[in-house]
C-alpha cells in the first residue's frame, strides 16, 4: 500500500511540504497506484531559498529526505515561487501543457535555464511525479 | 502606533485586510480560519506564545481574535496553523523574510492541508504582505 515517509519529522521544512502533498495525492487511488509502481530517486533544489529535497521511490514507498540524494536519477532545480505554483500548472502526458499559459510560462523558464531538469531519459519517473504532485 | 504583537495591531490587520481588492480578489473562494503563533522569546519582550485567529472568508475577514492559548477552542479547529518565533515574524513584517523561502526553510512552520496552501499561494502572498503595510512599532524596541 502506497505511503510517504518523512526521513526527518522534525525538520519541517519543504520535505514536510512535499510529504504533505504526496500523502493527500495518494488518498486518490489512482495516485497510490502510481506511486506504488514508482521506483528511483528525485532531488529537488531550490536555489534562492538553499533548500534540498531528496525523494527515494521504492516498493510503494516515497522516503523524503531534507537533502539531496547523492546519485540521483533525476534532479529538478527551480525558484522558489515556481515550485510553489508547479502544481497548479495543468498537465499533458504528465508534463505542463504547453497549451495553457502557466504551462508555456514554466517552459520558457526551463528555456531559459530557471529551470533545469537532468536525469530527463528517466521521463517516466519525471512524468509520475508531476502527476502525484499535480492539484488540477 | 501599534505594537506587534498586540490586539491593537491585529485590529490594523484585519482592516488592512477587508479594505484590499487585491486579497478580495486573491481569496475570493477561500474559506477557512487561520492561526498565526508568534512563539516566545523572553529576552525580546514576548514572555508567552501569542495566538491570532483570523476567520477569514471569501476575500475577507470576518473574525479576529487573540487567542488564551493552545487549548482555545478556536485554536484546536483552526483549518490552519502557521508558527514561528518571534523575531522570524518581526523579518517577515520589516520583509527581511521572504514567507514562502521561510516555510522551505523550516523557519516558518505550517499545519494544514498542503494541497489547499498552495492552491491559494497568491492568496497568502498577498495576506503576508498586508502585514508589512501595518504601521508597526515592535515590542522589543518600544
Amino acid at each position: 500500500m502506497a505511503s510517504v515517509v518523512l526521513a526527518d519529522p522534525e525538520n519541517g521544512g519543504l520535505d514536510a511540504m512535499l510529504a504533505g502533498l504526496l500523502t493527500a495525492a495518494i488518498e486518490q487511488p489512482a495516485k497510490a497506484a502510481m506511486l506504488d509502481s514508482m521506483n528511483g530517486t528525485v532531488t529537488i533544489a531550490v536555489p534562492d531559498a538553499e533548500v534540498e529535497v531528496g525523494l527515494r521511490f521504492s516498493g510503494g514507498v516515497c522516503r523524503v529526505h531534507p537533502e539531496a540524494i547523492p546519485g540521483s536519477k533525476v534532479r529538478i532545480e527551480m525558484p522558489s515561487d515556481t515550485l510553489l505554483g508547479f502544481s497548479t500548472i495543468p498537465l499533458m502526458l504528465g508534463m505542463p501543457s504547453v497549451l495553457t499559459p502557466a504551462g508555456r510560462a514554466f517552459t520558457k523558464q526551463v528555456l531559459t535555464r530557471s529551470v533545469k531538469i537532468s536525469g530527463l531519459r528517466h521521463v517516466k519517473l519525471i512524468t509520475q511525479l508531476n502527476t502525484l504532485l499535480s492539484l488540477v | 502606533m501599534p505594537v506587534f504583537p498586540s490586539e491593537e495591531w491585529l485590529d490594523e490587520f484585519v482592516e488592512k485586510i477587508n479594505g484590499s481588492a487585491e486579497y478580495a480578489a486573491a481569496a475570493a473562494t477561500w474559506e477557512g480560519d487561520l492561526v498565526f503563533v508568534y512563539e516566545k522569546e523572553p529576552d525580546k519582550g514576548v514572555d508567552e506564545d501569542v495566538y491570532a485567529w483570523l476567520d477569514l472568508w471569501h476575500g475577507k475577514c470576518r473574525d479576529a481574535a487573540r487567542l488564551e492559548g493552545p487549548d482555545d477552542p478556536k485554536a484546536k479547529g483552526a483549518k490552519f496553523t502557521i508558527s514561528a518565533p518571534y523575531s522570524r515574524w518581526k523579518s517577515v513584517v520589516k520583509k527581511e523574510l521572504d514567507p514562502v523561502k521561510g516555510m522551505m526553510q523550516g523557519k516558518i512552520k505550517v499545519k494544514g492541508d498542503l494541497p489547499t496552501i498552495v492552491r491559494y499561494v497568491n492568496a497568502s502572498n498577498v495576506l503576508v504582505d498586508l502585514t508589512t503595510t501595518v504601521d508597526t512599532q515592535f515590542i522589543d524596541e518600544v
